[in-house]
């Protein structure tokens, strides 16, 4: 704002006088500022903007000058002059930069919400855990997972590359694993800063998913003959064997509950699995076999149910259409759909490596699959799954049926699960991927997309990496992932007594905490990271629907901070937080949720102060605030262009007798009385005096404008590393434009020899040049001076600014109760008290016929401010004819170079030190 | 009257100075101390002086004791006591009337020392006052040649203010060559007072005078100038010195030499 340091060099003329001395007296008023301080200034205790603060802040201000009976004009800034666009690109930049950064601050304090939910979560579970800790006779091996999680996270968190060069090793080439995966990274950012405004609508979807849950539960109880063994209290004895799907029957059954029933069996099949595999869990060998048993089942289980899906599927579109419309789904996914149309016209050639395909493409996929399906037998799949769990599985094709995605085409959804067949184990793990996201897909229409779709992402990084560092070995550590879950499995049953989705999503809905979902997410990063070494691909995909579902079901929570979820899960420490939750003393958990509940405040703290800048100024609150000026009956003028010209060229003329603004170009355009600080809530105001600046300090408003050339100002950029000494004692070496431009030749000169001499004789008409060369030859090494100055254009810009030269005098009005009564309840809804209350001293201090003075303005003050560079006083001397020797600090002063003899050097360097001490006292002796 | 103990002990001190009466002292700090809180004590060589604004910084008070007027005064170099007046009347009350009272203060400047000395000598205290360090603005009281200038007893000044105070709070003080009127004109009603010159001097000190150079008519708050008339104790006369657009100077003089007490009073504008 204005120029540069300009404030700081003229204070020492400024004089502090009451507020009284602008009592009576016509002033403009510089307002163009105002709206951004009052944006800024004024919050609450929150950081929130006080409601219509805008207009408040004009109010009060009109108020302090009507009861000083000033009278005002308000000018308001116009146009901008082209020489200031660029400092206003430049504020316009920092506000963007405000606003990003608000937003990762609001990231940051929904994690950390998150985290802090958690840990109280974790809390009032103790009890549960003490309970089950005895049970679970594994802690050091969930240890041991905790520790390899972390490190997994890690390494899949830094970047998706490790894991595609990898993949490149064992295949070749995959660019549009790559590809995708950065499609996803950035999604996951996307979604992750998104719009508070979708969370509402995510809210409201799934809402209606509760509803429809809900409905699919008397549809249950309605065709409970086509699942006769289906119970909801004790499913672990009646849902049916994997062998006895009976796709019809499935295919007659609501699509809500065939994914519970699903779920069911896969839980079923998880514990049988957990038992087995205790049994087995010194024997490695048995143990990988075991293994493949489980993984063979798991795969076959999954393969009937997609069958049955298919099979639902075709018959009723797989019932999700109903789903598929809800309104408050949201897809950011376009990258994807871009490559899956490039891909769609060969989607089978191309299976090797794009996770892709069209939908059309999937009925005679489906076919393939449950053809190859039989094909396989158990026992040729165990040879291979000993030879390489990774390369042995033909990878099954199911899922959903093309009507689905073409369903959901104006929805620019495509999730399709793609039969892949061949036996690269990249290829197989980018299949269970598109299973995932498939099922996914379909959650997606329910739920909130993006936070679903990061999960999967998620699942997937650490399934890549898995395949990577696991290999062979593995074994071991699926064995604790294993465990782990099945810990993670009796916590829930411990819960509840019911079975495990059932009571995992009851318990959700009881406690309709969002966190539960995250912990489920883990839970399911689990199940997916144990799948990844003997279950693939099948398995997965049901599983993550399961829990998908489960999520998507019982969450009648905030999304967004779901969204956050996946976050918080990247974060390292939280995991391992989240993870030996189980296992910590109580003092270690104290300390977390003491940690957390610091950092939200820190953050929230934050918040608010970035927010305070993040907020613009509208036409709207221009007008608005017009029309309370017509109210209080305070003339208004828009300038057209900057209004601190108009403000100068009124004082100029007369038509006030000061300006006030906060802006030192006002000196720059011609004004002779700036009044500053006006409004602060201090005793005083700081009046300046263009007669004073050129008395005192020698700057008349020619040496002023090449000051701001200097020091840079709105209009130029001045020269970086000049401040104001090293300016005044530019200027003073050179006080006009022309010798400026000598100035500029001088400082872009290269002078290699900096002892380069000039001569210093005094009787040199060049003195004052060639001393402030001699001093300033080292300096000028640090000076970026820019090609255009001395700009002549800002000088034409300071001495011709646009004004309006209609120099009608303008009349204050007596405010108007009645409107401004009116007014106040419309904006701030006070009542008539409180409008009365506040203007009424206003009017009577207004209406009251004889106002009292101030002793100030008979009797001078002395100065407030004193310089204090001796540099500075130096060249001011130089400047300036007559040097009030009241600006500086009592004999503490070097003589000025001409003139003074030695010996009055001496005197004065013998004093100075006495002096120093006294300089206080001094001063006041010399008024009384 | 110095003993040679004090005087001994008086080179520590950079100011020292006594007074016979302590009553002047404690009538200056009673005629201030409602206007001003904490004020700045001057000494230099000349001697004792105190300028300070009121809170609303609507009238001044200057105050000048001549180094001649002291029993004794000693000022080596200029210091400046930063005292608060509330507390400085506090150790005043325990000064006897006809107490005679020195002031001491050293090189530091932390601290001031009241020593007050009954007539008989046989009673001695001393009393030690720590000092504040005030910022306080200084103003440049020109010198002015008024356009009417009067004189009256201090009891009557005390006596109009006090009663015209309760009529309103703004006085209309017009001099013209035959009288001097305060006028009031207020929620409940007028008032007025004249006062016409005495043609009779038979006591000076209830003689009114009048010189003027020209007839003023100016109004002032009654609030600030009943806070003068606390002053009425310090002299039998007070006199006012009004100029058109200039405030309002009202002096109570300490006798001859002595020194004086000055108020200033901006005036209203219409």
């Amino acid at each position: 704002m204005g120029v540069k340091g300009l404030w700081e060099l003229v204070a020492p003329v400024g004089r502090r006088v009451s507020m009284d001395t602008v009592a009576n007296k016509t002033l403009a008023v510089d307002v163009s500022i105002w709206l951004t301080q009052f944006l800024y200034a004024m919050r609450d205790s929150d950081g929130e903007l006080i409601r219509n603060a805008h207009l408040l802040g004009v109010l009060r201000r009109c108020c302090k000058l009507i009861f000083y009976n000033v009278k005002p004009i308000f000018v308001f800034d116009g146009a901008t002059p082209q020489l200031k666009r660029r400092t206003l690109s430049l504020r316009r930049s920092q506000r963007n930069k405000q606003k990003l950064r608000l937003r990762r601050i609001a990231e940051k304090i929904v994690l950390n919400e998150l985290k802090l939910k958690k840990l109280k979560e974790k809390k009032a579970k103790e009890p549960e855990e003490a309970e089950e800790s005895s049970v679970t006779s594994h802690i050091d091996s969930s240890n041991l997972y905790d520790q390899y999680m972390d490190r997994v996270l890690k390494e899949s968190l830094k970047s998706n590359k490790p894991d595609s060069e990898g993949n490149d090793d064992q295949i070749g080439e995959q660019p549009d694993t790559n590809e995708s995966d950065s499609n996803f990274e950035q999604q996951i950012t996307d979604s992750v800063g998104g719009d508070a405004d979708d969370s509402e609508t995510k809210i409201k979807g799934s809402e209606q998913l509760e509803e429809n849950r809900d409905e699919g539960e008397g549809q249950v109880s309605d065709s409970m003959q086509s699942v006769d063994s289906y119970s909801s209290e004790n499913e672990e004895y009646e849902v049916p064997d994997i062998s006895q799907i009976n796709p019809e029957a499935f295919a007659s059954m609501p699509p809500e509950m065939f994914e519970e029933i699903v779920s069911k069996i896969r839980n079923r099949e998880r514990r049988i699995h957990r038992e087995e595999f205790l049994k087995v869990e010194n024997d490695p060998t048995d143990f990988s076999q075991k293994q493949l048993d489980g993984f063979l089942r798991l795969s076959l289980t999954k393969r009937e149910v997609m069958k049955a899906r298919a099979a639902a599927g075709s018959q009723l579109g797989f019932g999700r259409r109903r789903i598929a419309s809800d309104p408050g789904k949201k897809y950011s996914l376009t990258r994807i759909d871009d490559s899956m149309a490039e891909n769609g016209d060969g989607p089978e050639l191309n299976g090797s490596g794009d996770p892709n395909f069209l939908g059309e493409n999937n009925n005679n996929k489906v076919d393939e699959g449950l053809e190859w399906t039989k094909l396989v037998s158990p026992t040729e799949k165990q040879e291979m799954h000993s030879l390489n769990p990774w390369k042995t599985e033909l990878e099954p094709s199911m899922t959903c049926s093309g009507d689905f995605s073409e369903e959901n085409a104006e929805e620019d959804i495509q999730w399709v699960a793609c039969p892949l067949e061949t036996d690269d184990s990249l290829t197989q793990q980018e299949s269970t991927w598109n299973e995932q996201r498939s099922t996914m897909g379909i959650q997606h229409q329910g739920n909130s997309s993006s936070c679903d779709f990061t999960t999967s992402l998620k699942e997937d990084n650490t399934e890549e990496d898995d395949s990577l560092t696991m290999d062979f070995q593995s074994a071991i550590y699926s064995s604790l992932l294993q465990e782990k879950e099945h810990s993670k499995q009796e916590n829930e049953s411990v819960q509840s007594p019911q079975n495990v989705a059932d009571s995992v999503s009851k318990v959700d809905i009881l406690n309709s905490v969002d966190t539960k979902e995250d912990f489920k997410m883990i839970e399911e990063r689990n199940d997916q990271g144990s799948d990844n070494e003997h279950t693939l691909d099948s398995e997965k995909g049901i599983r993550s629907q399961v829990c998908e579902e489960n999520i998507s079901y019982s969450s009648p929570t905030n999304t967004t901070e779901s969204h956050l979820e996946e976050q918080f899960l990247n974060e390292e420490e939280l995991n391992t937080g989240a993870f030996n939750d189980v296992i910590l003393p109580d003092e270690k958990l104290e300390d977390l949720f003491q940690k957390f509940e610091k950092e939200r405040k820190d953050l929230n703290k934050e918040f608010a102060h970035a927010k305070s800048g993040s907020d613009i100024i509208s036409d709207e609150m221009l007008e608005e605030i017009r029309s309370l000026l017509r109210i209080l009956g305070i003339p208004y003028i828009q300038a057209p262009m900057e209004a601190e010209a108009q403000c100068a060229y009124f004082n100029q003329v007369g038509l006030v007798e000061g300006v006030v603004t906060e802006d030192s170009d006002a000196f720059l355009f011609g004004a002779r009385t700036v009044f500053r600080n006006i409004f602060e809530d201090k005793k005083y105001v700081e009046q300046y005096e263009m007669d004073d600046i050129e008395r005192y300090l020698g700057f008349d408003r020619e040496k002023l404008i090449l000051l701001s050339l200097l020091l840079g100002s709105d209009y130029t950029q001045g020269i970086h590393g000049v401040g104001v000494v090293n300016a005044t004692e530019i200027i003073r070496a050179f006080p006009t434009f022309e010798e400026l431009q000598e100035f500029a030749q001088w400082a872009n000169q290269l002078t290699l020899d900096d002892e380069s001499y000039y001569s210093c004789n005094p009787e040199d008409p060049n003195f004052v040049k060639n001393e402030f060369f001699q001093k300033h030859r080292k300096m000028k090494r640090n000076w970026v001076i820019h090609d255009s100055f001395p700009n002549k254009h800002v000088i034409d810009a300071y001495h011709h600014p646009m004004v309006d030269t209609n120099a009608i005098e303008f009349r204050c009005q007596r405010p108007n109760i009645g409107q401004l009564v009116e007014f106040c309840r419309a904006k701030f809804g006070w009542d008539s008290e409180k409008v009365k209350k506040l203007i009424l001293p206003v009017l009577k201090a207004y209406d009251a016929n004889a106002s009292q003075t101030r002793i100030e303005h008979y009797f001078h003050p002395m100065r407030f401010a004193k310089i204090k560079s001796k540099r500075l006083e130096s060249a001011l001397r130089g400047i300036s004819r007559t040097v009030d020797e009241e600006m500086f600090f009592p004999n503490t002063t070097l003589p000025v170079v001409k003139g003074d003899d030695e010996n009055t050097f001496a005197e004065a360097e013998e004093t100075k030190k006495k002096n120093k001490k006294r300089r206080k006292r001094t001063r006041r002796d010399k008024v009384s | 009257m110095v003993s040679k103990e004090e005087q001994n002990l008086a080179t520590t001190f950079q100011f020292e100075a006594r007074l016979t009466q302590a009553s002047l002292i404690k009538k200056i700090l009673e005629a201030i101390k409602d206007l001003v809180t904490d004020a700045n004590f001057d000494c230099s060589a000349e001697g004792l002086s105190l300028q300070a604004m009121d809170s609303s910084h609507v009238s001044l008070v200057s105050m000048v004791l001549h180094a001649q007027g002291f029993e004794m005064f000693r000022c080596q170099r200029a210091v400046s006591l930063g005292i608060n007046l509330a507390s400085l009347t506090k150790i005043l009350k325990c000064a006897g009337n006809d107490d005679s009272i020195t002031l001491r203060a050293d090189d530091k400047g932390d601290k001031a020392e009241f020593v007050f000395e009954s007539q008989t000598q046989d009673r001695l205290s001393e009393f030690e006052l720590k000092l504040m360090d005030i910022d306080s603005e200084h103003l440049g009281i020109p010198d002015t040649k008024y356009s009417a200038v009067v004189e009256m007893p201090s009891s009557e000044y005390r006596r109009i203010c006090s009663d015209l105070g309760v009529m309103g709070d703004t006085v209309r003080i017009s001099v013209s060559k035959e009288s001097v009127k305060f006028q009031v004109d207020g929620d409940i009603g007028k008032g007025s007072v004249c006062l016409h010159p005495s043609s009779v001097v038979d006591k000076p000190t209830e003689v009114v005078k009048i010189s003027l150079e020209e007839p003023v008519d100016m109004i002032f708050s009654i609030r600030y100038l009943n806070f003068f008339a606390k002053a009425a104790p310090l002299s039998d006369t007070v006199t006012l010195s009004l100029s058109k657009d200039f405030p309002l100077q009202v002096e109570f003089k300490f006798g001859e030499q002595m020194g004086y007490l000055r108020y200033y009073l901006a005036p209203k504008i219409d």
